[in-house]
């Protein structure tokens, strides 16, 4: 199980119905199909929606290895330390390694399937393109306008990537070193001039779209088409969500 | 050829809204198929006053494209399918991911059919000799590839009037020998800003020099080009090709 990037690149090749069902399928799943605590059931609402927001922005340069197993293990089980927290008489000492340890791997029996699930929405809501989501917005009569925002917004989180990228090898080419006060100074001054590009480029973007026709309306991209495989697909990710479900009736 | 008027600029100013004055009352008369080279200094304006041509800027004074006016609200979708521009950096034209696409974007836009789509891309890229681009990210191409997808998602939509804004910049040898053979034989009328003087002497019928915003010369490239004098005063050099 190692959903990489080839796998979101197969992904990809799917109808993004069938991928947005998926998704949507996996995630309630993940929430309301699994023997979880009330408290449990917030943590992993709130787990998803920092997932989808990481996936739809790529933040693949912070968060490469995200979707392999064992940073999303730690991710997900970050928590457990503190939750050890309540049977130390002393607030604050963290328990010992050995405990968490324990912690982790009751934690893992329990929430196995919800781990799982919760890695497979991940790629699923990586996997769709910006294209696929128009395609998706238009298909649902989605207002012009808010497609048109949708792809603007898209375009900066674009833009705040490829920025921060240039303002990564200027920072290496001179040298700084953000232990040194007058590096310090020069990298606050840096990040501001990283935003107001960043503000300026995506500017520019919609002078570009404009200066070429744009009036509001999104052209077309992406032809939604559903065939066989997204069929089998989709049936797959049913059953497997479901198998989960029959497990924990059984 | 009928001499039909392209633009028609009098008393064009145009400030930036942080207070720059760019333009400073121009008279402009460019007609249609004429090839005019726009030279200057670093700041004096030409790409100010390329992004107007396409209505993208709204000036003060009065200006005219292909005999509409830019003040007026319901020309400027006209004008914008007439002028095409090109930006001077392609970083800031190219916004959708693959090349492709962002090629297809002026022509999908005009709502035209996609078979007919896929056949402007084409032709666009294989005028600029770069078919092989045609499946790659726009992201991840070198600056000079950038700058001739910008070029042909311009080319795709054949406008009547292309501004191109250094469009020679860091491009290879032989790539800027197929743009300099293009537009020898385009029929369009071409209003091009460069620092390559060499370039504009093997594509252009008229030369205007700016600076500060002001019509410095407009002339033959024969009479601007060659005067060593007017150029040193507008810190420009003559062309390689006169330098002996
Ligand atoms: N976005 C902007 N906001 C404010 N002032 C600007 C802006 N862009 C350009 N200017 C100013 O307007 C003047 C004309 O700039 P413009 O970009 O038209 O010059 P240019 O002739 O294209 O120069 P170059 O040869 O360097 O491309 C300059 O003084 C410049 O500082
Ligand atoms: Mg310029």
């Amino acid at each position: 199980m190692n959903l990489n990037r080839e796998t979101i690149f197969r992904l990809n090749k799917f109808d993004p119905r069938a991928q947005f069902f998926a998704g949507v399928l996996t995630a309630v799943s993940v929430l309301y199909l699994q023997p979880l605590e009330k408290a449990d059931r917030l943590y992993y609402l709130l787990l998803l929606i920092v997932l989808w927001s990481l996936a739809r922005a790529q933040l693949i340069f912070i968060f490469k290895d995200i979707l392999r197993v064992y940073p999303m293990l730690l991710f997900i089980t970050f928590h457990l330390p503190f939750q050890k927290l309540g049977g130390f008489e002393i607030f604050g000492q963290v328990g010992p390694f050995t405990l968490y340890r324990e912690g982790l791997w009751q934690f893992l029996a329990v929430h196995f399937k919800a781990f799982f699930l919760l890695n497979i929405s991940f790629a699923l809501s990586r996997s769709l393109s910006y294209k696929q989501i128009i395609a998706l917005l238009n298909n649902w009569r989605t207002p012009h306008w808010a497609i048109a925002i949708y792809f603007y917004l898209q375009r900066m989180l674009q833009v705040f990537n490829l920025e921060a990228i240039r303002v990564k090898l200027a920072l290496r080419a001179r040298n700084l070193r953000l232990r040194r006060a007058a590096s310090r100074h020069a990298a606050g001054n840096f990040l501001l001039m990283y935003l107001l590009r960043v503000w300026e480029r995506s500017g520019r973007s919609s002078e570009a779209m404009v200066s070429r026709g744009f009036t509001g309306r999104f052209p077309i991209v992406y032809k939604l088409n559903w065939c066989f495989a997204d069929t089998i697909f989709f049936l797959c990710t049913v059953l497997l969500t479901a198998g989960f479900w029959l497990w924990r009736i059984m | 050829m009928a001499y039909n008027v392209a633009i028609e600029a009098e008393a064009v100013s145009f400030r930036y809204p942080a207070g720059t004055l760019a333009l400073e009352r121009l008279d402009l008369r460019i007609m249609e198929g004429e090839k005019v080279g726009i030279i200057g200094p670093n700041g004096a304006g030409k790409s100010t006053l390329l992004t107007l041509l396409n209505g993208l800027r709204l000036p003060e004074g009065h200006l005219e494209i292909f005999g509409k006016a830019v003040s007026d609200k319901k020309n400027i979708k006209e004008i914008r399918r007439l002028a095409g521009l090109v930006f001077q950096n392609p970083d800031d034209q190219l916004f959708m991911t693959e090349v492709f696409d962002d090629v297809a974007f002026g022509p999908r836009n005009q709502g035209l059919e996609e078979s007919e789509v896929e056949q402007r891309v084409n032709e666009a890229l294989q005028i600029l000799n770069s078919r092989e681009l045609y499946n790659s990210s726009t992201i991840h191409i070198s600056f000079g590839q950038k700058k001739l997808i910008a070029i042909a998602g311009v080319l795709a939509m054949k406008p009547e009037l292309i501004a191109l804004d250094e469009p020679s910049g860091n491009l290879d040898a032989f790539h800027r020998r197929k743009l300099i053979d293009w537009m020898n034989i385009s029929r369009q009328t071409i209003v091009v800003t460069s620092h390559d003087l060499d370039f504009l002497w093997d594509t252009c019928t008229r030369i205007i020099l700016l600076n500060k915003g002001m019509v410095v010369a407009d002339g033959q490239p024969d009479t601007i080009l060659k005067n060593k004098t007017l150029l040193l005063q507008n810190q420009l050099e003559l062309p390689l090709r006169f330098q002996v």
